[in-house]
């Protein structure tokens, strides 16, 4: 039967090995080299010229340990092990090449009772060793280093303990576990720009007199925002006190920062009054900008642009800016809402497939991500109530914004 | 050896199954046949008449030079028949035998005859100039080994020897020292974890629900639904019916002088193929409604009768994994494989437990059924809490032969010439020399 027959296949040269580089190299010389072993038995083999091979026989004889019998019995005698199972430990020890796992697989204790665990082993072995070795060091002189053969049986036995105990975790908790692990990182991660993102919405809403917010719940985990969250904390607990007016102020400042249009600085020397009339920094928002001005009839600039006009003006630029950004914070966090929700559904709907009757590792989990979502809910829940009477498209609430603003 | 040779080792893959042999660093087996052996039993009128005679004259020389034991068999019955051409065909009175039981040789003169076989027959060359490697199960015993040791060296004359357990070299295949073996042959289903080129025997977990288990089921439901499996060997004339429709009874005659191992065997054949065809494993639990609306297969039987498989298709192999829908397994201990892994990884030591669970290796040509490594993979992401990771190599040829093929590296490596048993090794220590093997 030929070869592809047999396989059903022929034999493929894998393409990846073939270069032109390997090509124009010079191949290497292969010679069939001899190797006879000390018995007599002679085989040959392919081997690359100039090789010298080395025999790995005396490899594992450096650590082979003989004791002859008032050795035994003046230093290893013990009433846990016979000599014939000392013998063997020895023996299988070095067969094995000291891997205890498989020493151990190999074991069996000639009563056939006593059962003795990898630790047990590995015990006697090294209080074997740690007597032997400094008897047979000694009469050459090489030094010996006693902390080789050092076992602590009892944390190598804990250790293993805590090991099976890991092993023994069900998949269910592996994976809640998997889960809350995300979670954190995911939190880790984001958690500075969450509540960078509710610091400038709260300064948002201050500025514009608008209902004090309520305190957001701390995300837990968020370390890196620890600083901000005190800080809002303070200022929270300074509005229930009723400092209104510090309040207030601490929030205009903060916000004139970071509204989104560009710094005004007094241009040196003739300036047309026009051309210092605020524009969005923002380019993204640029266009939108603009088209909201058309609607209302404001794009050019005013047709008397004395300080008072411009002023009015700027004013109701800024709130359009204002008016934009709110508008896009609200689509943002609908979206993130929608895909939570389309989140926690999935997760939902693949514990059911994957787990049937699990319910008690998976719930707290879900829980968990219940609350980010519920947390997104309010937070959104909250910004369209203030988003001037909810609704966010259309000019009804944009007329609410100018409205607050001529006022203001 | 020939000058200009390499080491050029014979490795010999008995499986309870198949054979595979052939030189050592080469990627495939030259010589695959079946395992099983023929013997016709020398009745004095039939033996020359009407009985071919084996065109097997080294068979034969190995029958007649055999020990004492095999003598009395020798004068009753004609010399073991080895490979496709000579078990597949029907000769009067051909009792059909293997020699595995459990996956361990128990018919010590097949197993040289089918020795004998692959070198003069399917290998064409002299024992006495190769080493050898063979495989065996990772729970062969020590009897054992010593007595293929002896034949080995007494009968065959081969210049070195090496026994290395099938786990280990289907892990050297898979370019694995550590790593939990799945080995779903003919006879045997096995999960045997190897530890730095070493099986781990206390951890060793084994039933013989595999391929011929499958097939028998396959067989008893087929019966069961009035479909009756005629081997090829009773079919006169492939005559073709319409679907659903039994075949003519006059085209399939009783044939005289059949033996029930050989029906049997023949059966087999037919079942295996039903089986590569039709059958496949569910990949989630098993469950009745879905899968009845997966779509269905045909097969035709050797004697035209065809049909579509439906649901049955996937109820067959499901008894890998739930032994309770085959009620031939309603009261014994067999388990699942899963369960077998299960027990298995707990058997192993904690300290090697997780990298063992990163390196499961399936093997063994009942993995091949469809569906088998994503049903493996998705009952252990939801039975273990250990992370996991499957080695299955994507040609189905390495899949069979993944323990032929680890034995095809292990020989050819330039360090294995220190470990093989010499001649004059054996002639020092005789068969005590088997402790030195792994």
């Amino acid at each position: 039967m030929e070869m592809a027959d047999v396989c059903g296949l022929p034999p493929l040269i894998p393409s990846g090995l073939w270069s032109a580089k390997s090509a124009a190299e010079k191949a290497r010389k292969w010679e069939m080299s001899q190797r006879v072993r000390s018995d007599g038995l002679v085989l040959r083999h392919w081997s690359p010229c100039g090789s010298t091979h080395t025999t790995q026989e005396a490899a594992s004889a450096d650590l082979s340990l003989t004791y002859s019998d008032s050795e035994y019995d003046s230093l290893l005698a013990s009433p846990e092990w016979s000599r014939a199972d000392t013998d063997l430990l020895i023996q299988l020890a070095q067969d094995f090449n000291h891997n205890f796992i498989v020493v151990h697989d190999r074991f069996e204790s000639a009563d056939g009772t006593t059962s003795r665990s990898v630790e047990d082993l590995k015990e006697r072995y090294c209080h074997i060793a740690s007597k032997i070795i400094p008897l047979r060091t000694a009469a050459t002189g090489a030094p010996f280093d006693a902390s080789i053969f050092t076992f602590n049986k009892d944390r190598e036995t804990q250790r293993k303990k805590n090991l099976e105990a890991l092993h023994a975790r069900s998949v269910e908790a592996v994976q809640e576990e998997e889960m809350l692990f995300y979670e954190l990182k995911r939190r880790e991660l984001y958690g500075a720009d969450w509540q960078a993102e509710r610091d400038h919405l709260v300064q948002i809403m201050a500025n514009h007199e608008l209902p004090v917010p309520m305190q957001l719940p701390p995300i837990p985990g968020s370390s890196s925002s620890g600083s901000t969250e005190s800080r809002k904390k303070k200022r929270a607990a300074d509005a229930a006190s009723g400092e209104h007016t510090k309040r207030k102020s601490a929030a205009v400042a903060s916000a004139l920062e970071s509204v989104a249009l560009a710094k005004r600085d007094t241009p040196q020397g003739v300036f047309i009054r026009g051309q210092r009339l605020l524009t969005p920094r923002a380019s993204n928002l640029a266009s939108k900008f603009k088209e909201l001005l058309e609607e209302y009839n404001l794009l050019n600039p005013p047709l008397l642009p004395n300080t008072t006009v411009c002023d009015v003006a700027d004013e109701v630029r800024s709130n359009v800016m204002v008016l934009l950004d709110i508008r896009k914070t609200v689509e943002r966090l609908e979206h993130e809402t929608i895909s939570l929700r389309e989140r926690k559904r999935m997760l939902l709907a693949g514990e059911v497939l994957a787990g049937g009757p699990s319910g008690g590792g998976a719930a707290p989990a879900r829980a968990d991500s219940g609350s980010t979502s519920d947390e997104y809910d309010e937070v959104e829940a909250r910004k369209k109530k203030k988003a001037g009477g909810g609704g966010s498209g259309g000019g009804g609430s944009g007329s609410g914004i100018f409205k607050k603003a001529r006022f203001h | 050896m020939a000058t200009g040779d390499d080491v050029s080792a014979i490795i010999i893959d008995a499986g309870s199954g198949f054979v595979r042999a052939g030189y050592a660093g080469e990627d495939c087996p030259r010589a695959v046949f079946p395992s099983a052996v023929g013997r016709v039993p020398n009745a004095p009128a039939s033996a020359s008449a009407s009985a071919p005679t084996p065109a097997n004259p080294a068979a034969a020389s190995v029958e007649s030079g055999g020990d004492t034991s095999a003598a009395p068999s020798a004068s009753s019955f004609s010399p073991y028949l080895v490979g496709e051409s000579r078990v597949y065909a029907w000769r009067e009175n051909m009792q059909i035998q293997s020699p595995f039981s459990n996956g361990i040789v128990t018919d010590w003169d097949a197993l040289e005859a089918i020795w004998e076989y692959t070198y003069s027959d399917r290998l064409g060359v002299s024992a006495n100039e190769h080493p050898l490697l063979v495989t065996e199960a990772a729970w062969s015993t020590r009897d054992v080994r010593e007595k293929l040791i002896e034949i080995a060296f007494e009968k065959f004359r081969v210049p070195a020897f090496y026994i290395a357990k099938a786990p280990v070299l289907a892990a050297y295949t898979a370019g694995r020292p550590t790593a939990l073996v799945i080995d779903s042959g003919a006879e045997m289903t096995s999960v045997v974890p190897v530890v730095d080129g070493f099986v781990i025997k206390k951890a060793i977990q084994k039933q013989n629900v595999a391929g011929n288990a499958v097939s028998n089921f396959a067989r008893a439901l087929l019966e069961a639904n009035n479909i009756p499996v005629v081997p090829h060997y009773m079919v006169k004339k492939k005559l073709p019916v319409d679907a659903g429709h039994g075949s003519n009874p006059e085209n399939r005659p009783p044939v005289p002088g059949t033996t029930k191992s050989f029906h049997d065997f023949a059966t087999h054949r037919v079942l295996t193929e039903f089986k590569e065809t039709v059958c496949q494993i569910s990949e989630y639990n098993f469950h009745q409604q879905s899968l009845a609306m997966k779509p269905v297969k045909p097969f035709e039987f050797p004697d035209g009768y065809n049909c579509s498989f439906g649901l049955e298709r996937f109820r067959i192999p499901e008894m890998l994994f739930n032994p309770s829908v085959n009620p031939a397994f309603s009261d014994t201990l067999v388990t699942g494989l899963h369960q077998m892994i299960l027990s298995s990884l707990s058997a192993c030591d904690a300290d090697v437990r997780a990298n063992v669970f990163q390196n499961v290796v399936i093997t063994g040509g009942n993995s091949l059924i469809p569906g088998f490594v994503d049903r493996l993979n998705n009952t252990m992401s939801q039975n273990v809490g250990i992370r996991h990771r499957l080695y299955t190599p994507a040609s189905q040829a390495e899949r069979k032969y993944a323990t032929w093929i680890g034995g095809s590296i292990l020989a050819s490596l330039g360090n294995f010439h220190q470990m093989w048993v010499s001649a004059a090794e054996y002639a020092e220590k005789g068969v005590a020399v088997e402790k030195r093997l792994p």
